[in-house]
């Protein structure tokens, strides 16, 4: 697939996103870290329902990429910390430059770590 | 028949980890990780013991035993390791 | 130590055995079920070593149980194999 791929970035992408909408979304706030979205501009910007927006945007609160504030809840590109946001700075430079490899990445993760184990035992690769 | 039976064993398992370890590499679940480690420490027991019983049957067996039996024990540790941290 | 070692890894192999069954209700998916079997069999197998070390006449029948057990996991991944798998 992608051989030479960073192994570092590679983790990070497995570890931190389940969809390619999660990144985009991630990628839309950081490139105005001053900006606040709740999740009905969000939906907007990237056509998705509201309530998927809403859930993105929790999602990525959670893993210490956003802060919130107010209710209903707007929120703000800041990482907890700046490991991490260099490690977003690194994912962004990778999605602009190799963007379909990224994509590969995400879709080719299992969803389930149980159902990638059962599929281990599947000896012929589906292509 | 002890023999042919920890043979197997150990092919089953080295099998077991070959196959979690290959797809580990591919898209790095940690499960899979500890799961192949676990095998491989199956692996292992099953192959001492193999060898105690063919290769070296004159040697007093209590160290090689209690080997195999620690490689199954630490293996299935890191296997419950891995179950417990799973994420999703 | 060695009743130590055997009574850890029987332990060991339950709880394993017991997260395959779970993972078994998470995905529906055959293959933890027939593990969660074979892991539950490894485990009775060290809790009849542990009960059964000074009396040489019982081993060929846990010889057979680790057999039996290892079968269960070459059967799980022949199933895997045969069965179509769902397209991901």
């Amino acid at each position: 697939m992608a051989e030479e791929f960073p192994d570092n970035i590679r983790r990070f992408i497995t570890e931190n996103f389940t969809s390619v909408e999660q990144l985009e979304a991630l990628l839309l706030l950081r490139a105005d870290p001053e900006r606040t979205w709740d999740a009905a501009e969000l939906s907007q910007a990237l056509y998705t329902q509201p309530e998927a927006a809403a859930m993105r945007l929790a999602d990525l609160r959670g893993r210490g990429f956003l802060t919130a504030e107010g209710a209903p809840a707007r929120y703000r590109y800041r990482p907890a910390n700046s490991e991490l946001a260099r490690q977003v700075d690194l994912l962004a430079d990778v999605y602009r430059e190799r963007r379909v490899t990224v994509i590969t990445l995400i879709y080719s993760r299992p969803a389930d770590p149980a159902q990638a184990f059962a599929d281990a035992f599947r000896l012929r690769k589906e292509k | 028949m002890s023999q042919a039976v920890y043979i197997l064993c150990a092919i089953t398992s080295l099998v077991c980890t070959v196959l979690l370890v290959r797809a580990y590499r591919q898209n790095r679940v940690p499960l899979l990780f500890w799961s192949g480690l676990c095998f491989l420490g199956l692996t292992v027991e099953n192959f001492v013991l193999f060898l105690d019983k063919t290769v070296f049957p004159d040697v007093d067996l209590t160290m090689s035993v209690r080997i195999a039996a620690l490689a199954a024990l630490g293996g299935l540790a890191l296997l419950i390791f891995g179950m417990v941290w799973k994420d999703k | 130590m060695d009743e130590l070692i055997l009574g850890a890894t029987a332990m060991a192999f339950a709880v394993a055995s017991l997260f395959f069954l779970r993972f078994w209700r998470d995905t529906g998916d055959r293959l933890f079920a027939l593990f969660a079997f074979a892991f539950l069999l490894m485990s009775c197998g060290r809790v009849g070593f542990g009960l059964t070390q000074d009396q040489e006449e019982a081993h060929p029948y846990l010889y057979l149980l680790r057999f039996f057990s290892f079968s269960l996991i070459v059967v799980a991944i022949v199933d895997k194999n045969r069965s179509r798998p769902p397209s991901a």
